[in-house]
């Protein structure tokens, strides 16, 4: 008799039967191994956690004093008969794939990813399988992004540009993963870099585990903003044309997303500038990952789910959309910062 | 084309009349004539005659970027503009320098009278000539769509800055004819 197989999707989420646990649930379950801090992803009231090292402190952050027990990448775990591990995903600093495997069968559970390296993340790492559980945020052809050189270009062209027009540069990006590489491209010769409240707290706890970030300084009630003429302002987007962000004068609001390679979605935004930067793999990011599996069978959880299943069984794979309820990088203004 | 693109995305990139029409008038002031002239046209609505349908391009560029019908189809109704789907979804070009707006307007003039057949391959060496902006805009002259968020007003307002004459007799002169 055929065994059930290793994972199977249920109400709760990505369930291990044999293994007793679930993968990044949205129901409160007794065992959550978890593929990174974004909201959607690591929700609250699970009886345990399991998730890589360099995810803790911001789990912690988000989550509080939960039962959490970490791994290293590469360190494997056996749950029940099962053999569990973590391997980068490259999606934020301390992001994973979840690799499950009984005998010789072989799931990945890809969580987020992002397969171009951003300086800060533990880069992408390929796991072969047979089963591939993958995002399709982005999984349309028309997405392809920039290199991060020229990205930094735009970006710190736009900060010299919004001084010299006498507007004060204010840069929306979520907190966990988008604001961070954002710093990485800031040229602080140009000024200094205020950063929000929400910026500010994410920055510290991955400061805290031996991040190398440019300095920042948090902005306060009592911040006044004559005292830094040159700054940009880093924030999460609900602070896009805020009273918080109107206490520094006139303004350039730039929004920083993957959406923003769609001409349609920066009007709508009514931004200044939009900033093609995402933290999900672009439509060639997602096709190269798939490929270098080897997975024959392919489980797409969020985003393009359809179309982008339709192309992989064009492609001779078996391919099949599963519903889940992962944001991805979410558009709206509505969602929660983390969400994205 | 760079220049054109540029302005393109500066007037694309804000949403304020003050910034528009500085952006127009620093464009005109330093455009060479025809561009300045072809610019003032197409903006004002004298739109040139669709070269080839919207159909034949978007099957051309499937072709292009080695994409399914479907998935081209889909993309569109996504991104919801034809131009800039194309655009977005053809392999990256390498830009030539110095192939300015009228060049290209000249180009599609000289192969207005072929065949569909043989507008294709002029059509699909002009696109791995140009980056996706010069790419969005080359479509919509090939496509005879091109509009651009730019009211008679503010083109007359950055003319009017550019030549020094009235603003009240260049927007009779330009809506004249």
């Amino acid at each position: 008799m055929a065994r059930d197989p290793l994972l199977i999707f249920t109400p709760e989420g990505i369930h291990c039967p044999e293994g007793g646990f679930h993968i990044d649930p949205w129901r409160p379950v007794a065992r959550a191994l978890i593929t990174h801090g974004h909201a959607d992803h690591a929700r609250e009231g699970h009886g345990a956690y399991l998730a890589p090292h360099a995810a803790a402190p911001v789990l912690r952050h988000r989550l509080g004093d939960i039962r959490l027990g970490t791994l290293a990448y590469g360190e494997p775990r056996e749950i029940g008969g099962v053999t569990v591990c973590f391997h980068p995903a490259g999606h934020v600093p301390g992001s994973a794939q979840i690799r499950v495997a009984r005998g010789g069968e072989v799931w990945v559970v890809s969580g987020d990813y992002k397969v171009a390296p951003d300086g800060l993340s533990e880069p992408f790492e390929p796991v072969e399988c047979q089963h591939f559980v993958t995002e399709s945020t982005f999984g349309l052809p028309v997405f392809r992004w920039p290199d991060r050189d020229q990205v930094a270009a735009e970006l710190n062209g736009w900060w010299k540009d919004s001084l010299a027009a006498g507007r004060r540069p204010v840069l929306g990006a979520y907190a966990l993963g988008k604001a961070l590489r954002l710093l990485t491209l800031l040229d602080p010769s140009i000024g200094p870099i205020l950063t929000h409240g929400a910026v500010e707290a994410t920055n510290a706890a991955l400061r805290a585990q031996g991040l190398s970030l440019p300095e920042t300084v948090r902005v306060t009630p009592e911040t006044d903003p004559d005292a830094y003429p040159g700054a940009l302002l880093l924030a999460p987007p609900s602070a896009l044309g805020s009273r918080w962000a109107r206490h520094f004068g006139p303004s350039s609001n730039g929004f920083a997303s993957g959406w923003m390679r769609l001409r349609g979605v920066r009007r709508r935004r009514a931004v200044d500038r939009g900033f093609v930067v995402s933290d999900h793999a672009d439509w060639a990011g997602l096709n190269w990952a798939i490929d270098q599996t080897k997975a024959e069978n392919v489980y797409v959880t969020h985003g393009y789910t359809e179309n982008f299943t339709r192309w992989l069984c064009d492609k001779g794979l078996n391919a099949q959309v599963v519903p889940t309820e992962f944001g991805g990088e979410v558009e709206d203004d509505a969602v929660t910062e983390a969400e994205a | 084309m760079k220049d054109f693109a540029a302005l393109f995305t500066r007037l694309d990139a804000t949403t304020r009349t003050t910034e528009k029409v500085a952006a127009l008038a620093e464009y005109l002031e330093q455009a060479p004539e025809d561009d300045r002239l072809w610019t003032l046209a197409l903006f004002t609505g004298r739109r040139p005659k669709r070269l080839v349908s919207a159909a034949r391009l978007r099957a051309w560029a499937g072709e292009r970027a080695g994409l399914p019908d479907w998935l081209v189809e889909e993309s569109y109704s996504i991104v919801g503009d034809l131009a800039e789907t194309i655009a977005l979804l053809l392999p990256e070009g390498e830009p030539v320098e110095g192939k300015s707006l009228s060049h290209w307007i000249k180009y599609l003039q000289g192969i207005a009278h072929l065949p569909d057949d043989e507008k294709k391959p002029a059509i699909l060496d002009a696109w791995d000539q140009l980056d996706a902006t010069q790419r969005l805009l080359f479509d919509k002259l090939v496509t005879g769509g091109f509009r651009v968020g730019v009211s008679q007003k503010l083109m007359t307002r950055a003319l009017a800055r550019v030549t020094g004459q009235e603003e009240a007799a260049l927007a009779h002169r330009l809506m004249g004819d």
